[in-house]
């Protein structure tokens, strides 16, 4: 199979680390058998962050250069991965291209999950920010954009973390959102009540501010 | 078929803001990509050069445009469905690997601007970092991860301040891990919890996937069931309906196998995972005795899994083993 590729496939028993968060990184990996946990420690916990299955790629921000893993993998099943470097990047693509197609598609998806975290992170006020984290996840939901109240199964330290504040900064922002009506908060999900009315809240925003 | 298309000078390919799934490839004539720079606000015009491809990121990602596609002067384009780009491209890997480098520099330059922005406070010392996940996993009692934690932190900082305190962790993990090895692999992958702050819905999924993983499927179905019932957002919904089919089959249940499978494709036709699903179907099917049957699901899985090697190898087995 993957035409005479396996010289470059690497098996890995089940439990074990296949890298580290902070390790630098200079490979990356295609899931061919098997389940791969990705986790980061945060603090005193393990936050579990996905479970990716066969066929799927992680660690492909090694392709930049020098940057540590920003989550640690670990083999949920005896796993076997396809390894890809700067040494055998192009034959494997030559040879793939199937995989080299993924890994285009996975690339576009990243830039642009970047860029919208870039106009986030650039909006001054933090009220703005933290309705446009909402925003953000809203667009990546899929659901119908005429759909005005909207259900997010996220906490005020996940809000935080991708708009780039502090948890008490967040959760004082979060105070005023919900004594304003604007969103309703439970203990494990947040509910938007009018998603057009966070629209109008950040563009207006960004007009103000550019 | 890909499509020849003429535009006239000054009109007007796609506005930014649109969404279509079209792939343009400049013949003759003049275009140029108009967008504003998101961290300057500047105005960025980039000439498309003869041959090149455009509108290929947001094609493919079914994003917005990004910028106006404005003809300068009488242009010959070729337009592109993405299945027929894919087909293309596919056949010429030269042109993929060039585009992976074009977008590895993107990615690689819009990065690192959020990295900047994000609080320098909130970076931690890759140094420190690994030193704290070792000592995490190591007061949680899994020496084997702490073990090789700290084995690359000496790798890579053989003169870090850490060190000595680091030798001497490594032994006792060591140690500990031999006093431990009566314990397997599976009993510590069950051990490990999410997060605390991961919502509900989260949670409830990595503890079935960590049943599953422990071959308690009945214990599994049961919480794949709750995510999908619960999972009223949807991002773990489409993975715990596929893994609860999946855990049926693992337990030798090939009828529920088959009900909840069938069902998924009478649901959503267009199941991204369509030729994985044919395969379990196949498979239980052939596992309950109806070769025949089997053998007509494992065909169609074969031909949806044209592009996935893994998965066409995995069905050609299963044939085989109905042949035999």
């Amino acid at each position: 199979m993957m035409g005479g590729f396996d010289r470059f496939a690497k098996k890995i028993p089940k439990g074990r680390m296949i890298f580290c968060e902070y390790e630098p990184g200079n490979s990356f990996y295609l899931i061919q058998e098997g389940r791969v946990q990705i986790t980061k420690v945060m603090g005193n916990i393990e936050k579990a962050i996905d479970i990716l299955h066969p066929g799927e790629l992680f660690g492909e921000m090694a392709i930049l250069e020098e940057a540590p893993r920003s989550a640690s993998a670990i083999a949920l099943d005896d796993v076997t991965l396809l390894e890809f470097n700067r040494a055998n990047f192009e034959i494997l693509m030559k040879g793939n291209p199937q995989i080299a197609l993924t890994l285009l598609r996975t690339f576009v998806k990243r830039i642009y999950d970047q860029r919208r975290r870039f106009m986030i992170l650039k909006l001054n006020d933090v009220q703005a920010r933290v309705a446009d984290v909402f925003l953000m996840l809203f667009e990546g939901m899929n659901t119908d954009p005429d759909q005005t109240s909207c259900e997010f199964s996220v906490t005020s330290n996940d809000v935080a973390h991708w708009a780039g504040l502090g948890p008490d900064q967040v959760r004082t922002v979060i105070n005023q959102l919900a004594n304003q009506r604007r969103i309703e908060v439970y203990p494990n999900k947040i509910v938007v009540t009018n998603i057009h009315d966070l629209q109008r809240l950040v563009s207006s925003r960004r007009r103000e501010e550019e | 078929m890909p499509k020849p298309v003429v535009f006239k000078s000054s009109s007007v390919v796609y506005f930014q803001g649109d969404v279509d799934d079209r792939i343009y490839i400049l013949k003759s004539g003049r275009i140029v990509l108009r967008s504003r720079d998101i961290e300057t606000g500047q105005d960025i015009n980039d000439l498309i050069q003869t041959g090149e491809f455009f509108g290929v990121k947001s094609a493919l990602g079914h994003f917005p445009r990004e910028e106006d596609a404005v003809v300068l002067s009488d242009a010959q384009v070729v337009q592109f469905s993405v299945p027929e780009f894919e087909q293309v491209v596919t056949a010429n890997t030269r042109i993929i690997i060039k585009m992976l480098k074009v977008f590895s520099n993107q990615l690689r330059r819009i990065h690192s601007k959020v990295s900047s922005m994000l609080n320098q406070e909130d970076q931690v010392d890759p140094a420190e970092g690994l030193h704290h996940s070792a000592t995490f996993y190591f007061q949680n009692r899994q020496y084997e991860h702490a073990k090789y934690i700290w084995q690359r932190y000496l790798e890579l900082y053989p003169n870090g301040r850490h060190v000595n305190e680091v030798r001497q962790q490594l032994e006792r993990a060591g140690q500990s891990a031999q006093a431990q090895s009566s314990r397997s692999a599976a009993q510590e992958v069950s051990q490990r919890r999410p997060g605390e702050d991961l919502p509900e819905i989260g949670k409830l999924y990595f503890e079935a996937e960590s049943s599953f993983a422990n071959e308690k499927f009945d214990e599994a179905i049961d919480l794949f069931q709750k995510v999908i019932e619960h999972d009223g957002q949807g991002e773990y919904k489409g993975k715990a309906s596929f893994e609860f089919g999946r855990a049926h089959f693992e337990k030798g249940d090939y009828a529920a196998t088959i009900r909840h499978f069938s069902q998924l494709i009478k649901d959503a036709p267009r199941h991204p995972q369509m030729a994985e699903l044919l395969y379990y179907i196949g498979s239980a099917y052939g596992r309950s005795g109806s070769v025949d049957k089997g053998k007509a699901f494992l065909n169609k899985a074969r031909a949806s899994a044209s592009d996935e090697p893994v998965l066409r190898r995995k069905v050609d087995q299963a044939i085989a083993r109905l042949e035999n």
